[in-house]
């Protein structure tokens, strides 16, 4: 008996030495990245909050959102644009799922030292965040919510109603960017029997159904419309579906994750359209998940490309020179705004305030009132906390990039 | 009719796949009435293994030749995956009631989950390992080379602590000169061979001469020098391996979906029969399943390995009487399902073009449903299983119409076939091969 109570002996040890050794490794490769603290105590201190993916499939989004964020308020910084004030960013994961984003908010929301939040990135996320942050006058800019309820309420088609004055957004809305997409497979592609298919999440669902409503609207025919879930990886049975009818075009409502498998699959089993997406699959790894056959492929995106705006060039140029790890992605310049919305209205709030808490209301008055020239254009909101701007862009897959096809100004028919 | 014959053909290719994971549920389940929930993980981690060989040696290839060393590869992550897991958490629980070993089950597939998710982009945990590795090898060799007993049942300690000593003093210096060099040089190689060498043999020497007097510290000092310097020369060449070929390659970072090589013949322009168009990796899938079910055959009915476990799986008590020994039929058991899994990950990175790591876990839970339904402990019912299930999802997905029909549905119908089998004929549509002896 005895052997065997120490041959347990030598797997316990065994067994703690490599986890001891295992977390050595841990530790070690992991960078401090402790700030120092010891802030001056004659400045006070306001934190902007970034919502967004920074763990999961979209992490490569979230973690551009939140790297803007921090160039535009290391700028702030930098320049004393809030003299009296010193900027931090608080950014929280949100995993790109709801729960975890109401969690998030609910955070930042009992942080007295929060005075905005820049995201989130999905808009079903964004609909459990605004009724968190709305009560405490805390506003919100998102970089990327495209789904029109968040502004406008359930009912915006018919009786628009903003449902969060706290609510504000620098991109444009599915209520415009579906329709675009349509405008451009019948008007310019000359496309006219199309397949949809969407993930069921409020943003692909949105999309899908704004884009098929359009392209009916136009004489287009819908030869198919299917779903996936979320989750899925194999699409053939759904490819297998939709073969039959034949479609010119397949138009997918979700995100890259998905959509990249998508296309190669489709493209495998012998369904050689293009696909076409929103800003969701408007994202490098679309190319590198859908392959060598994504060529072709298309997407839309809010606003002009901005890489080529003048008054992007800077930006691009400081993000670089920042050196950050990842790349801003599709919504660097979109957040980069948002955060500085956020700064310019700081500007008149908290010039003369106390604390943080009682300049919450002004900045959220202040900032219906911005107007400024961005990176992605014009950054200035409408009545609804929509941006004023409606521009978007068409892109192409072309030798493994996203090449612009067209830039338009959409016009309400 | 093209279109059901191509829906049939994905739901073959489908089921091809929950039928290559099923059988790893279903051997296990028939030997040691364990449902291992970490095999799904298994799956995974053999995409994962393929996928690092590829990097490792083949990046940016697409040759035919690489597919076997990728299959070479991926079964070698998984079998020792799965391997060190019967041995870490299952076999210390082989006497415990049913529901511990079930829950170890769940918190290893989340363990391994994570360790993918978290580690694949830092490749430094393999040094502690490759450590390791080379102190079991020289522990080995050591205990050949001396007389003395280290598994005398008294006295082993005795024995056995000057030459853990020694290991640990080598290992020590190693670290600690590779910590503050770690570029690779001659000078240091050398010196730490050379130091670990004297400096642990003197160490593990004083011990056994203090412990067992002059007699015993003769009889050990040829495994000490051999213990120091085996483990210190493949330390040096694990640094080097590591140095060399893990640490200079850019790992992507398994938080996402990592894009699968693509190899020629087996991925590209899919095949036209008729109307019905035949992606090359179903082929691959396909063939896959009937060479493995061949294999398998052969395996457990004209090998004596096979016939072992068919022994166990009947009766483990009379089995050990007959000269078998259960735990290596147990191992066995576990590498022979890890080994299919392999299979079906590489298929899965061929058909999806991108594997991620929680793949495993619906994988898993629909070749598990598969196991049932074809009768859990019975191989040829686990295959059955799994092609009924793929046939059942895609058909599901065509002909369903309406509110319930369509992709987002086929989960559900998959679920809903194993319930009604469940009510109807609860041991599964070929039967249930155990031996209820609880």
């Amino acid at each position: 008996m005895g052997g065997t109570v120490q041959q347990r002996s030598v797997v316990r040890v065994g067994a703690s030495l490599i986890v001891a050794s295992l977390a050595l490794t841990a530790c070690g490769s992991r960078s401090g990245d402790d700030n120092g603290g010891g802030s001056d105590s004659s400045t006070k201190t306001a934190k902007i909050g970034v919502i967004a993916p920074l763990s999961g499939d979209l992490s490569a989004l979230g973690l551009g959102i939140q790297h803007s964020v921090e160039l535009a308020v290391k700028q702030a910084n930098d320049s004393n644009a809030i003299p009296g004030w010193k900027l931090e960013v608080d950014a929280k994961d949100d995993e790109a799922k709801p729960d975890v984003g109401k969690n998030a908010a609910t955070a930042l929301a009992s942080d007295a030292n929060v005075i905005g939040v820049v995201g989130t990135l999905n808009t079903s996320t964004s609909q459990q965040v605004q009724p968190v942050l709305a009560p405490k006058n805390i506003v919100q800019v998102s970089p990327a919510n495209t789904g029109p309820g968040l502004t406008q309420g359930a009912d915006w088609q018919k009786n628009p109603k903003r449902p969060y004055p706290t609510y504000f957004r620098t991109c444009t809305t599915d209520a415009v960017q579906g329709p675009f997409a349509a405008r451009y497979l019948f008007e310019t592609a000359k496309i006219t029997k199309v397949a949809t298919i969407h993930d069921k999440k409020a943003y692909g669902q949105g999309l899908a159904g704004t884009f098929t409503e359009e392209f009916k609207k136009l004489g287009g025919q819908v030869v198919a419309a299917e779903t996936i879930n979320p989750d899925d990886a194999q699409f053939t049975a759904v490819i297998s579906a939709i073969k039959p009818s034949a479609p010119q075009a397949v138009y997918y409502g979700g995100e890259y994750p998905q959509a990249g498998p998508l296309s190669q699959q489709m493209k495998a089993a012998g369904l050689n359209v293009p696909l076409m997406g929103g800003d969701g699959i408007y994202d490098p790894k679309f190319i590198q998940l859908g392959g060598k056959s994504s060529t072709n492929d298309l997407a839309t995106s809010v606003g002009a490309p901005v890489d080529t705006l003048p008054s992007a060039k800077k930006f691009v140029e400081d993000y670089n020179a920042a050196g950050f790890k990842e790349p801003y992605a599709a919504y660097g310049g979109y957040s980069y705004d948002a955060a500085n919305a956020i700064i310019n209205a700081l500007k008149t709030s908290l010039k003369d305030a106390k604390d943080v808490e009682s300049a919450r209301q002004a900045t959220v008055d202040a900032l219906g009132k911005v107007s400024f020239d961005g990176v992605t254009g014009k950054v200035s909101f409408d009545q609804y906390g929509d941006t004023t701007s409606k521009v978007l862009t068409v892109y192409k897959v072309d030798a493994a990039k996203w090449a612009t096809v067209e830039t338009k100004d959409f016009e309400t028919k | 009719m093209d279109q059901f014959f191509q829906q049939l053909v994905n739901g073959l290719t489908l089921g091809s796949l929950y039928a290559l994971i099923a059988v790893g549920y279903t051997v296990v389940y028939g030997i040691v009435q364990l449902i291992n929930f970490a095999h799904g993980e298994v799956f995974m981690i053999g995409a994962f293994g393929a996928l690092t060989t590829y990097l490792l040696f083949f990046d940016g290839q697409t040759g035919l030749w690489i597919l076997p060393v990728m299959l070479i590869g991926a079964v070698i992550a998984s079998v020792g995956t799965a391997v060190l897991m019967e041995r870490v958490a299952y076999r210390p629980l082989r006497n415990a009631p049913r529901l511990a070993p079930l829950i170890t089950a769940i918190g290893i597939s989340v363990f391994l989950q994570e360790f993918v998710r978290i580690f694949y982009e830092r490749p430094n945990w393999t040094v502690p390992v490759l450590v390791a590795l080379s102190v079991g090898v020289a522990w080995v060799v050591a205990a050949r080379l001396t007389t003395v007993s280290l598994n005398h049942p008294i006295t082993k300690w005795q024995d056995r602590e000057p030459l853990i000593v020694a290991a640990v003093v080598a290992t020590v210096i190693w670290a600690g000169a590779r910590l503050s060099a770690p570029d690779l040089s001659f000078l240091v190689s050398a010196g730490v061979v050379v130091g670990g060498v004297v400096l642990g043999t003197a160490a593990g020497f004083l011990v056994a001469r203090l412990r067992g007097g002059a007699t015993r510290s003769q009889a050990l000092t040829r495994s000490l020098v051999a213990i120091t310097a085996v483990s210190t020369v493949l330390m040096e060449l694990g640094w080097l391996i590591y140095k060399e070929l893990i640490a200079s390659i850019e790992w992507p970072s398994a938080k996402q979906r990592i894009p699968f090589p693509q190899i020629d013949v087996v991925t590209g322009q899919a095949l036209q029969v008729g109307g019905v168009t035949i992606q090359r990796s179903a082929v691959f899938t396909i063939l896959a399943l009937a060479i493995c079910s061949v294999l398998l055959w052969y395996f457990i009915n004209r090998t004596r390995l096979g016939r072992g476990m068919q022994a166990v799986s009947q009766d483990p008590d009379t089995a050990r009487l007959m000269g078998i020994n259960v735990d290596r039929i147990i191992v066995v058991a576990f590498a022979l399902g890890a080994a299919l899994a392999a299979v079906a990950g590489i298929s899965q990175g061929f058909q999806n073009n991108n594997i991620e790591f929680r793949m495993g876990f619906l994988a898993g839970l629909k070749a598990f449903t598969a196991a049932v339904l074809g009768g859990i402990g019975n191989i040829q019912g686990a295959l059955l299983g799994g092609l009924v299930l793929g046939v059942v999802e895609t058909l599901a997905t065509q002909y369903i119409p309406g509110q319930f029909g369509g992709s987002s549905w086929k989960d559900v119908w998959a679920f809903a076939i194993l319930i009604l089998v469940l009510v109807f004929r609860p041991q599964g549509l070929l039967g249930a091969r155990v031996v209820d002896r609880a």
